[in-house]
């Protein structure tokens, strides 16, 4: 809760909040931290030596590869996802496999099994996008910003 | 909490240092780095086309540090490089290959010349290569190898 809201509140409230902060089981940062470090680098290394699988044995480059590289995470996720193992993952690394691409996948392809029972159009196209929504309005809107600030810096920055 | 934000505080310092650029151990490679790049000498064969402005290529790119591995092959018209740059390298992937190329432009005025950094082209003229040693590739064959080659290494989706 917020130190603001905090304020405001009762005597007997503020004593409670004390008494659950104290109380409160802590959670494990670092711990936390490095879950999602190994998980999310191993989940990258497997990216990388599926680009190295479609660069050695199809005509992809390194530029082309990367393409068919998501789609099959993509793919493997929807796997692990519809057989309830991603979820395991995520319970476990947290970050580490909410942030590659395999995490937006899960979001998607999750809120798809979830709203099947409600038919195909107002069920799962309606509400496939509800969480990985946000993820694309934002990721794009910081990405238009990007490019305008590098638009400014390399046009009339002199970089 | 606060132990959590030093070892996090101390760890990003570690990142930094660690990705700076060691000029002591720089300079010492330098003397000797050049004997670490990888190139060979593609003989003339009678079947194709000499790879002389090929082979001149390699020696010219064989002084730059940031080179590890060249393969180059020509036609009468056409010259194409790639080169393996070292992992630390990298970041500034787009400028070697800007500034290579404008110098294989100008010690090849006639000919069309392309740098790339690629791991595909790489293998691809790997293989041309090996192909032009064994003598089982026709003039015909080199050209059309090499324009597919090129057209690959352009290909941007």
């Amino acid at each position: 809760m917020a130190d603001k809201k905090k304020k405001n509140l009762p005597p007997e409230a503020q004593t409670y909040q004390a008494f659950q902060d104290q109380r409160e089981v802590k959670r494990p940062l670092l711990k936390n931290c490095i879950k999602a470090f190994f998980v999310g680098g191993l989940i990258c290394v497997i990216g990388q030596v599926i680009t190295t699988f479609y660069i050695y044995f199809f005509n992809f480059t390194e530029q082309t590869a990367g393409s068919p590289t998501v789609s099959t995470l993509i793919f493997i996720t929807m796997l692990l996802t519809g057989f309830g193992i991603y979820d395991r993952i995520g319970q476990f690394s947290g970050a580490g496999s909410a942030v590659p691409v395999t995490g937006f996948g899960n979001a998607v392809i999750s809120s798809a099994i979830e709203y099947r029972t409600e038919g195909f159009i107002l069920g799962v196209g309606s509400n496939m996008l509800k969480l990985a929504g946000p993820v694309i309005v934002y990721g794009v809107f910081s990405a238009f910003v990007i490019a305008l600030l590098k638009t400014i810096l390399t046009n009339w920055g002199g970089l | 909490m606060k132990a959590v934000k030093a070892i996090l505080l101390f760890s990003f310092g570690l990142l930094l240092i660690g990705c700076g650029t060691d000029t002591t151990q720089e300079s010492i490679d330098n003397n000797n780095y050049n004997n670490h790049i990888e190139f060979n000498q593609i003989t003339a064969n009678k079947k194709s086309i000499t790879q002389d402005s090929a082979n001149q290529a390699k020696e010219y790119l064989s002084v730059h540090d940031e080179v590890n591995t060249i393969h180059a092959v020509n036609t009468s018209k056409k010259l194409l490089i790639a080169i393996e740059v070292p992992h630390h390298e990298r970041f500034g992937l787009a400028q070697i290959q800007k500034d290579r190329t404008k110098d294989m432009e100008d010690k090849f005025p006639n000919m069309e010349v392309e740098i790339s950094t690629d791991k595909k082209i790489v293998l691809e003229l790997e293989r041309i290569e090996e192909a032009l040693e064994a003598d089982s590739i026709s003039k015909e064959e080199l050209e059309k190898e090499l324009d597919k080659v090129i057209n690959l290494s352009k290909e941007q989706t």
